[in-house]
């Protein structure tokens, strides 16, 4: 939903098929935190995520060396899509047993990127993104998983249907349904509206 | 005349998946109904919440990958 400046996707591409590496270094720096998120939210482990992290990039640039490439500019779609296979791949197969390291949380915020701000605001920020997270974790599979595809993947509710077999009524409502569920126990938990995130 | 909408057609309008003609009713409709107002709103300030949660893996795995796409050799930390 941000505005983005700089070079567009498709000429980091180029720009980097063409032996700039300082192009690909963009491309990651541009999409790395919005597909780590996405792997992190389905998978629950920063180690897991991270190393899935690389693989997704192992097969971005092994697709661009080998000109299979040809995604007509549409460069996120496509490594969101890279992403959320490889992360299911690894939940189903480890799904009896499954690790979160949530309740470890100070390893796994460690990592946030915060601006200039005191210890004090940056610990409420902490504690309110780890709250967010663990709701998010919460939510029954199928509603997470709409969550996690429209909000962080950027699919359609159309490409959503598609994907999990279901009608896009049926994917809008389990989105609802998750969005209720959030913004009850956000309400409970008193976050919906903090100040740091809200400044008036 | 207002149209009848309902949550999903707030979700739909929300991340722009709408028709725009159906846009235009919505818009007309959450300036008439209060309540549509309000349930519009709360998703929104939901939805907003979902945008802080933004993580960054390590300094060491960002700076393999891009080791890994400078050189031929795709070797993971």
């Amino acid at each position: 939903m941000s505005k983005r400046i700089g070079p567009k996707d498709s000429e980091l591409i180029a720009q980097y098929r063409n032996g700039s590496d300082a192009a690909f270094d963009l491309l990651v720096d541009r999409h790395q935190s919005k597909i780590y998120t996405t792997i992190v939210l389905i998978v629950k482990d920063q180690k897991v995520a991270e190393d899935l992290l690389q693989d997704v990039f192992v097969k971005v640039v092994n697709t661009l060396h080998s000109d299979k490439y040809n995604e007509e500019g549409k460069f996120q779609p496509w490594v969101m899509r890279v992403a959320h296979n490889l992360a299911i791949d690894h939940f189903r197969k480890s799904k009896r047993y499954p690790v979160i390291v949530f309740e470890d949380g100070s390893n796994l915020f460690n990592s946030l990127r915060f601006a200039e701000e005191t210890v004090e605001d940056r610990q409420i920020k902490e504690d309110t993104i780890a709250m967010v997270k663990r709701l998010i974790d919460e939510l029954p599979e199928a509603q997470k998983e709409v969550l996690v595809m429209r909000h962080y993947l950027d699919l359609s509710f159309q490409e959503i249907a598609e994907q999990t077999g279901v009608s896009i009524n049926t994917a809008l409502g389990r989105m609802r349904y998750a969005l209720i569920y959030l913004r009850k126990k956000m309400k409970q938990l008193n976050i919906a509206y903090d100040k740091t995130i809200y400044p008036q | 005349m207002t149209k009848q909408f309902t949550h999903n057609d707030l979700i739909s309008y929300i991340y722009q998946e709408m028709t725009e003609a159906k846009q235009e009713l919505l818009m007309q409709a959450l300036h008439s109904e209060e309540s549509l107002m309000e349930e519009y709103l709360q998703m929104l300030s939901t939805i907003e919440q979902l945008e802080q949660v933004c993580l960054q893996p390590s300094v060491k795995v960002v700076k393999a990958i891009k080791a890994m796409a400078h050189s031929t050799g795709l070797q993971k930390v």
